[in-house]
């Protein structure tokens, strides 16, 4: 079963992919099927006996570029639509005991690189709105295969929180006239905040790229990473920007994982300009990429639970000010 | 260095090199191997179809090593 169902009571879509309950879950190194192949092995999803970066559909794809008819028929309420998208895989290296956080800058660089091209390519496909890079890292997000690599998703439609995002920058564009996230970046670089709680919330900057946990951090070590300059998406970005986010986006990764001293699990996500054409979007998008680990120690994870889950209120156990200035002395 | 491939050089590409066994490297099948746009770094791809008909496109730094 694979379909999209309309919840008329949130207004937001519902991907159904049964399938996927059967994909591969936390093979042995030796049976990862995103090492190269190997002779004498099982073949892998990488013909090849080395590589650099590699994209590919995902075999147990939640989205699929001719997906079948949904298995319900449609009525005046209940709404369904097939499951079109893209979903792809992006393996980041051919070694399958590295991490993001261990590859060198040049290595991070081409990934950024791949993350834009990716972007203009299933962007330009038509039915294509919202074009999302992301990774899962660590068994509490719930990754199933260890071998270093993230996703990239085609949506139909914008995600929820990007559209959530989007139209508070829309309504912040209408109020002041400025781009919002331009407005936090200033804020955050001028060291000043914009509320009561006060105090830098910076943890890494250079002269194109700053890395803040953000004033609303709804995770208690999140971090944002933004360009400087108004830079929709990640196609737009300069030679010199793209050289910055690899190296603010390695050093964040590692320092996360010298917070308590093991490979912190983090969802990382690019978020950025929607691609369909239903209206010009660049005044309100501004590319920035998003960490949201789950631990709030060392020993304790940030459960969703009722308030997040149920009320889609976060409640944060470290203020952003002292997360920030713990991950400040870890970004070297 | 557990890969006997990464002792290659990456000049030829990213499939240049035999593993040292019967491999069937299905990489240097498909298209034409093209600079990606606006990188300003050479960084090329080569699209091609996996043995199910998936699209795969390698990406690689014709003048750096594996490990760059």
């Amino acid at each position: 079963m694979t379909e999209r169902r309309y919840d008329p009571t949130a207004d937001e879509w519902v991907t159904f992919a049964t399938h996927r309950q059967d994909r591969t879950y936390l093979p042995s190194a030796d049976g990862c099927p995103l090492c190269p192949a190997r002779p004498g092995r099982a073949p892998t999803e990488v013909a090849s006996p080395a590589f650099q970066v590699v994209v590919f559909d995902n075999r147990f794809p939640a989205f699929a570029p001719a997906p079948p008819p949904p298995d319900v028929e449609p009525s005046p309420l209940f709404a369904v639509r097939p499951a079109f998208g893209r979903c792809e895989v992006v393996v980041y290296s051919d070694d399958h005991a590295t991490a993001f956080a261990d590859l060198p800058t040049a290595r991070i660089r081409m990934i950024v690189d791949v993350w834009a091209d990716r972007v203009r390519t299933l962007g330009a496909t038509p039915g294509i709105s919202y074009v999302m890079p992301f990774e899962n890292r660590g068994e509490a997000i719930g990754v199933t295969l260890t071998h270093p690599h993230g996703q990239i998703y085609g949506y139909p439609e914008v995600p929820p929180r990007p559209a959530r995002e989007l139209r508070a920058a829309q309504a912040h564009l209408a109020r002041t006239g400025r781009c919002v996230h331009c407005d936090v970046v200033a804020a955050e670089r001028a060291g000043r905040a914009d509320g009561p709680a006060g105090g830098p919330r910076i943890v890494l900057e250079t002269e194109t790229v700053i890395a803040f946990v953000p004033f609303w951090a709804r995770f208690p070590y999140e971090v944002h990473v933004v360009p400087v300059a108004h830079r929709p998406s990640l196609p737009d970005l300069d030679d010199a920007e793209r050289d910055d986010l690899a190296e603010v986006l390695r050093r964040v990764t590692h320092g996360y994982d010298r917070l308590f001293g093991f490979r912190l699990p983090y969802v990382m996500a690019a978020h950025a300009r929607p691609t369909d054409e239903t209206q010009d979007w660049d005044p309100v998008s501004h590319l920035h990429v998003e960490f949201a680990p789950p631990h709030r120690t060392a020993e304790k994870l940030k459960y969703l639970a009722g308030s997040e889950l149920a009320g889609g209120a976060f409640v944060t156990d470290v203020a952003p000010e002292r997360a920030a200035a713990r991950l400040r002395g870890l970004m070297r | 260095m557990n890969h006997p491939a990464r002792a290659r050089e990456e000049d030829a590409g990213p499939f240049a090199a035999a593993a040292g066994g019967a491999i069937e490297d299905r990489s240097a099948a498909g298209g034409a191997v093209e600079e990606v746009a606006g990188t300003g770094t050479g960084l090329v791809r080569k699209v091609g179809l996996m043995a199910d008909g998936r699209r795969i496109t390698y990406y690689w730094l014709p003048d750096r090593g594996v490990r760059s």
